[in-house]
């Protein structure tokens, strides 16, 4: 009840991508394997399948779904989600968190595509001058 | 069970109130044979996710800042986390179960209490005073400093005078000059942070390199965490460490300690003869271990009440302009204490503190979207991420005896009773929220805000768990006196947040330090 088609249509109803303002345009999550790395995930996960299962079957079959249309689709998810809100939360944590972690998403949200360290972010050294305000009001601790 | 040769003091917990009083415990009197007993573990190559490409979904499993999402994600094998029952607490409870205790997942935002944080009764009406003062503690309150490593800038005038910091502020971002610029522009009080977080090589560690993600451990060593700090430095004084060691109970005879018995990593029970036991586990593992323990049981007892965590709102400005995204130390980059004291027309007593901070990885940010998914949830993720300015509203937290920790009629896997948490906001803190909120508008609207938006309460914010074992003269509203020594039984004293008072509306790391660095030379003392 699985089948890739569906598994693609899943994961881009989560998060489609396109051009989401900002100048940004963001891929779609089949492109990135979302659907890959969720269909791996609902081997180990019971909760997850009889999710998906459920919601391939209120949609009439998997092809039925892969079929209609993105509103439709979005449409149905809302209802699952109103019915099963934990593990469609589930779904949801485990699609963007394969999601946000891709070099290409990073990348088109203009951020570094690679993990914090060991390369650090520059900022610049504080600038006191901004102080001077604060400075000229002078003490306001509560003295007691 | 096996009889663990006696020493002179078992210090139960290694975070701030624990390393602290065995640092300056044994360099005071360094003939006290002083063993600390953790029940978590070493940190082990600085195993921490800042370098892994899961490093965002690190923060929602295994190095979630709560212990039961930790728990639910299958453990983190350092931190030795037990369930913590929080279902009738808006705010759920966050920490570090490790050798370091929370310091290894704290932010680091190290602001001291001010003077008149030590006497909100006499000053307000509201709270209890402190047996002591801010005067009393400040000589600690520079020790403590000076051990941690403290970036930051002296002459703030929301401040009595402190010392030169070791170094100089963090960077503060774009996004904090912005806000910075609203401030000035107000005519309010702002200064950059005072935080345990190296901008320069201190103690033997490392500067900061503006990775991000401090909650999840510093893989580097930049930010100071007992670990790297206190510890080393009682070690090599003479202080023993066991990891691994869960105290089940503090053993009492004829109204006196004798020692704990702990189980260690293997399941094997030990009883451990002490002349004096110190308890530092948290405002929750203190009382547990306390209930465990056979104490506090008169339901007069203040035991486990009067728990404060310092209630939080966000609001988040949205710009046009580029800004810092998620570099930079995430806790905080400055801070406005301009609505710190009492102003009754305000239509609350007490006060809090605005906090800039930064935003968070894009996962941590589209996560808390709602909705999170679908095509708005990704067009609202590109408006704010690296286009916000994130405000907190810190509040002051009154003491009241509704709030508190409690054991249950079960045991967990870890041989301690199961505890619970019970904690409602309090009017108070309500209508300071919300007064709270309307400067947080203005100051977004002086930055130059598009949209606001608001998160008020969000739940994992519970750091700060103070309160449950509080501090007084009289035995009938406090659990321990002024030195942190129990009133019910001799010879056990407690060195962490549980004992606060109140607790005023700043970070308590520095205030935990400083008093267990003034309960451990009192101690000294009367040893000596």
């Amino acid at each position: 009840m699985t089948g890739e088609a569906f598994m693609a249509a899943l994961v881009d109803s989560i998060a489609p991508g396109g051009r989401v303002g900002h100048g940004l345009a963001l891929p779609a999550a089949s492109l990135v394997g979302c659907d890959r790395n969720l269909a791996k995930a609902l081997a180990d996960n019971r909760a997850l399948q009889v999710l998906v299962d459920s919601i391939a079957r209120q949609a009439g079959g998997t092809s039925a779904f892969t079929r209609s249309s993105a509103q439709e689709r979005h449409a149905l998810l809302e209802a699952v989600q109103s019915e099963s809100p934990q593990a469609f939360t589930g779904l949801v944590a485990l699609t963007l968190a394969h999601y946000y972690a891709q070099p290409q998403v990073l990348s088109a949200l203009h951020w570094p595509a690679r993990p914090p360290q060991p390369g650090g972010h520059e900022l610049p050294a504080f600038d006191d001058s901004l102080l001077k305000p604060v400075l000229e009001r002078g003490a306001i601790w509560r003295r007691c | 069970m096996a009889k663990q040769r006696p020493v002179d003091i078992v210090i139960v917990g290694t975070g701030m109130g624990g390393a602290a009083f065995a640092w300056q415990l044994s360099r005071l009197a360094p003939n006290l044979k002083i063993l600390c007993l953790e029940r978590g573990k070493w940190l082990k190559d600085r195993d921490m996710p800042a370098a892994s490409a899961g490093w965002q979904s690190a923060a929602f499993g295994q190095w979630a800042t709560s212990p039961n999402a930790r728990l639910a994600a299958g453990g983190n094998p350092w931190s030795a986390d037990y369930a913590i029952d929080d279902s009738e607490s808006p705010l759920k409870p966050l920490m570090w179960n490790g050798v370091g205790g929370s310091s290894v997942n704290w932010a680091a935002h190290f602001p001291r209490l001010k003077p008149s944080d030590f006497l909100t009764r006499r000053l307000d009406g509201a709270g209890v005073d402190w047996p002591y003062s801010y005067n009393d503690l400040e000589p600690f309150y520079d020790l403590n400093d000076a051990m941690t490593g403290v970036c930051g800038l002296a002459g703030d005038p929301a401040y009595p005078p402190k010392p030169q910091r070791a170094m100089p502020p963090l960077p503060i971002g774009r996004a904090g000059e912005l806000a910075a610029q609203a401030f000035n522009a107000l005519g309010w009080h702002w200064w950059p942070v005072d935080a345990a977080i190296n901008t320069g090589p201190y103690g033997g560690r490392q500067a900061c390199n503006n990775c991000g993600p401090c909650l999840q451990g510093c893989m580097r060593g930049a930010k100071s965490s007992c670990d790297l700090t206190y510890l080393p430095a009682a070690m090599a004084n003479g202080v023993e460490v066991r990891s691994g060691c869960i105290v089940l109970r503090v053993t009492i005879k004829n109204e006196r300690v004798t020692g704990v018995t702990y189980a260690d990593e293997d399941g094997s029970v030990h009883e451990q003869p002490a002349s004096h036991v110190v308890v530092a586990a948290n405002g929750i593992g203190t009382p547990r271990l306390l209930f465990a323990s056979g104490l506090g049981r008169d339901p007069n007892s203040v035991l486990g009440r009067h728990l404060m965590m310092h209630p939080v709102a966000y609001a988040r400005g949205l710009f046009d302009d580029d800004l810092d995204g998620p570099a930079g130390p995430v806790g905080a980059a400055l801070y406005s204490h301009e609505f710190y004291e009492t102003d009754l027309s305000r239509g609350f007593v007490r006060g809090f503190q605005i906090q800039v901070t930064r935003e968070n990885s894009p996962l941590a940010q589209a996560l808390r979207l709602s909705p999170a998914w679908g095509p708005l949830a990704q067009r609202d993720l590109a408006e704010e991420f690296r286009h916000s300015i994130v405000l907190m509203i810190v509040t002051e937290d009154l003491p009241d005896a509704e709030n508190r920790v409690t054991v249950l009629d079960r045991m967990e896997p870890d041989g301690l009773p199961a505890v619970k948490m019970r904690y409602a906001l309090s009017e108070n803190t309500k209508a300071m929220i919300d007064w709270g909120y309307e400067r947080t508008s203005e100051v977004l609207r002086a930055a130059g805000a598009r949209r606001e938006i608001r998160a008020p309460l969000p739940p994992m914010t519970g750091w700060h768990l103070l309160g449950t074992a509080r501090m007084g003269d009289d035995p009938r509203s406090s659990f321990v006196d002024a030195c942190g020594r129990c009133h019910e039984v001799s010879g056990l004293q407690i060195a962490d947040g549980s004992i606060m008072p109140t607790v005023g509306a700043v970070n308590p790391g520095s205030t935990i330090g400083a008093m267990a660095l003034k309960m451990a030379s009192e101690l000294a003392e009367e040893l000596a």
